[in-house]
């Protein structure tokens, strides 16, 4: 490992956005998480689940570094990106595009777990063992989280839905 | 939402409810149109989600060399830790060898080796010793100490070892009378390059020390024949 693919770079600051809330504490994650990873390369047995290691490693960084700031968790002020890659039709993209944010948003309004737990398995797929080792919680209590975000997330989409 | 197995809508889509727990659900899920709301609205919640990363916040390109310049930083600095403690290893290396010589410790000449040697001081008497050149003082031979004179010297009659230099050579000391015979094992005849004194004194001093060294078996092509009077 020579160098990290920018993709890997651009899905634990997405990661390290939803466990630190802050774009400045996000970028610092990221580039302790590239050294860790870099320094510890030897030490991923599994190339095909390098994803979750990196984000156990940036998960590690953040918790770190909560420790020596002792500093709360701030919410999220992500923000979602406005260059959809997909080329369709105008109204459909801005209509796409608009549900999207708000769902980003409702998102990174969940508590703290919830919101983590969610965004690693609906966004980054990855299953419930690989989420409770990055976050280093049990099994169970992700299984908790998700239901709870799930629960939460569907009560947002209808309240966006029935006032649009 | 109207009975218990609604709380169940969770577990199920989760995949997380035993099969028969699972049938039950399905036949509930069949009956309750709210759950059926609410699967609809979790499928649609996934796809939302599944597409959200294509939207979500991008890092910014100095980010990205900020990162490459940490991680070349980082290679150097090994390259260097490597190569710092491979020259430390080297000049230790190198040091211990030059000062080797130096920190061996000096033995007087006339010691056996492998004998816990006395103080200097408390020595009655030191053995005199024979001087055979350079290249024998590195010989070791083995002697057999043949006791002649009725003394009951535990090491009479056994093989013992001891540097050429350290060969009891006639002294005018009093004390028992004895001669050494070089004797060559391989030429089965007196062996040569040894000092041939014919007779000589043997103190009792050296006669202790002669008692610890006899445990030797004869090993050493050279042998000495030492008999006492």
């Amino acid at each position: 490992m020579k160098t990290l693919p920018v993709e890997d770079i651009q899905r634990v600051y997405r990661f390290a956005l939803r466990l630190a809330g802050d774009h400045h504490a996000a970028e610092e994650i990221v580039q302790e998480t590239c050294l860790r990873a870099w320094r510890s390369r030897r030490g991923l047995r599994n190339p095909g689940s390098s994803r979750a290691w990196m984000f156990q490693i940036a998960a590690n960084v953040w918790r770190d570094q909560l420790r020596r700031a002792r500093l709360p968790a701030a919410p999220t002020t992500a923000r979602v990106a406005h260059d959809p890659p997909h080329l369709r039709s105008p109204e459909r993209i801005a209509g796409e595009q608009e549900a999207i944010e708000r769902i980003i948003r409702a998102m990174d309004a969940l508590p703290e777990r919830q919101r983590q737990v969610l965004f690693l398995f609906s966004v980054e797929g990855l299953s419930q063992t690989e989420i409770a080792e990055v976050l280093g919680i049990s099994p169970e209590a992700t299984k908790a989280s998700l239901s709870l975000a799930r629960r939460a997330m569907r009560r947002r989409l209808e309240m966006l839905e029935a006032g649009r | 939402m109207t009975d218990r197995s609604c709380n169940r809508l969770d577990d199920y889509l989760g995949g997380w409810l035993e099969e028969s727990v699972g049938a039950e659900f399905a036949a509930h899920l069949a009956r309750c149109v709210a759950c059926r709301a609410e699967i609809e609205r979790q499928r649609r919640l996934d796809g939302l989600l599944g597409q959200a990363g294509a939207y979500l916040e991008s890092v910014r390109p100095d980010l990205v060399c900020r990162i490459e310049r940490r991680l070349v930083a980082a290679r150097r600095q090994r390259w260097v830790n490597r190569a710092v403690a491979g020259l430390t290893a080297a000049a230790v290396l190198l040091l211990s060898v030059l000062l080797w010589p130096q920190a061996l410790p000096t033995r007087p000449a006339g010691t056996i080796v492998g004998v816990p040697q006395k103080p200097r001081d408390s020595m009655p008497e030191k053995p005199p010793t024979a001087s055979v050149g350079p290249r024998a003082a590195s010989e070791q031979l083995a002697v057999l100490v043949v006791s002649q004179c009725g003394h009951s010297c535990p090491s009479a009659h056994r093989w013992t070892r001891m540097p050429r230099v350290a060969l009891p050579m006639p002294s005018a000391r009093a004390g028992a009378g004895g001669r050494v015979q070089a004797y060559d094992e391989a030429e089965a005849g007196p062996a040569q390059g040894l000092p041939e004194p014919p007779k000589f004194l043997v103190s009792s001093s050296w006669k202790g020390k002669s008692c610890i060294q006899a445990r030797h078996t004869l090993g050493s092509r050279k042998v000495a024949r030492i008999v006492f009077h």
